[in-house]
């Protein structure tokens, strides 16, 4: 299963993406709180999102994500058409990355 | 001046408590449900719940589950965080008391009623749209009177309905 569900609609010019991260988001706090260690933590840092090659979205993130957390974006929707492939990408600060793609309807 | 600015406030959150609160007739609703030929779909939810707010954005917002609510479900959704009164039966209050009367307390959940205001079936907890576009056939078709959710997804012609 991937490791990010995107839904993308096309309407009046404008495309409306929600994505949902699969990841367990684990703050300093709750790392050293299970293992006793803060360096422990794994979070999400980098977000991407591209439609054929471009990039529309491009975000840092912290560890006050919660778990699995939903991303809502609008972008301008002229250069795009229905049926473009979105496909969103992360990578945590352990270094893994997690990716999705979903058909722009 | 500030007395002013006081009473502005308290009208502006009485207004806004008063135009948010909503009043939730379950037993109407059922009948509303029958008359339609149509199975009652209750969904309780919670503000800053992580599962609750996954089911709304991606399993209700599904193409197909979403087609599936319009056409074969009279959907209501209870948000125990606001303000709605909820009667059922001998029942009346706010949404979390209702929530704890039917006894599905937990977050999010979809209640099935049928044409007598019975719950035929209820689904605590998140499911994705694939598993809850199954869920809906099974309750719209009535199986859960024949048959249990597991061996009607065992079945081999439920794929056909996806």
């Amino acid at each position: 299963m991937a490791a990010i569900k995107v839904k993308a609609k096309l309407k009046k010019g404008v495309i409306k993406v929600k994505a949902m991260a699969k990841h367990e988001m684990t703050t300093y706090n709750i790392a050293e709180k299970k293992t006793g260690d803060r360096e422990n933590a794994n979070f999400i840092t980098h977000i991407t999102g591209t439609i054929n090659g471009k990039t529309v979205f491009d975000m840092s993130t912290s560890q006050f994500l919660s778990k699995n957390p939903i991303f809502k974006f609008k972008i301008k929707g002229d250069e795009f058409k229905k049926g473009d492939k979105l496909l969103m990408t992360f990578i945590d600060r352990k270094g893994k990355t997690g990716k999705g793609k979903g058909k722009i309807k | 001046m500030l007395k002013v600015i006081i009473k502005t406030l308290v009208l502006i959150i009485l207004f806004q408590t008063l135009s948010v609160a909503r009043e939730i007739n379950i037993d109407k609703l059922v009948q509303q449900a029958k008359s339609s030929k149509k199975h009652l779909f209750v969904f309780l939810h919670k503000t800053d719940c992580g599962y609750c707010d996954s089911m709304i954005e991606f399993t209700l917002d599904d193409d197909a589950v979403k087609k599936m609510v319009d056409t074969k479900f009279l959907f209501v959704h209870i948000n125990i965080n606001e303000n709605d009164e909820v009667s059922y039966r001998d029942f009346k209050g706010s949404g979390k008391e209702f929530a704890q009367h039917v006894k599905y307390n937990f977050y999010p959940s979809s209640l099935f009623f049928d044409d007598v205001g019975d719950i035929s079936y209820a689904v605590p907890g998140y499911r994705d749209e694939k598993v809850f576009n199954l869920i809906l056939h099974y309750v719209d078709s009535k199986s859960y009177k024949k048959i249990s959710f597991r061996k009607y997804t065992e079945r081999a012609d439920f794929k056909k309905k996806l």
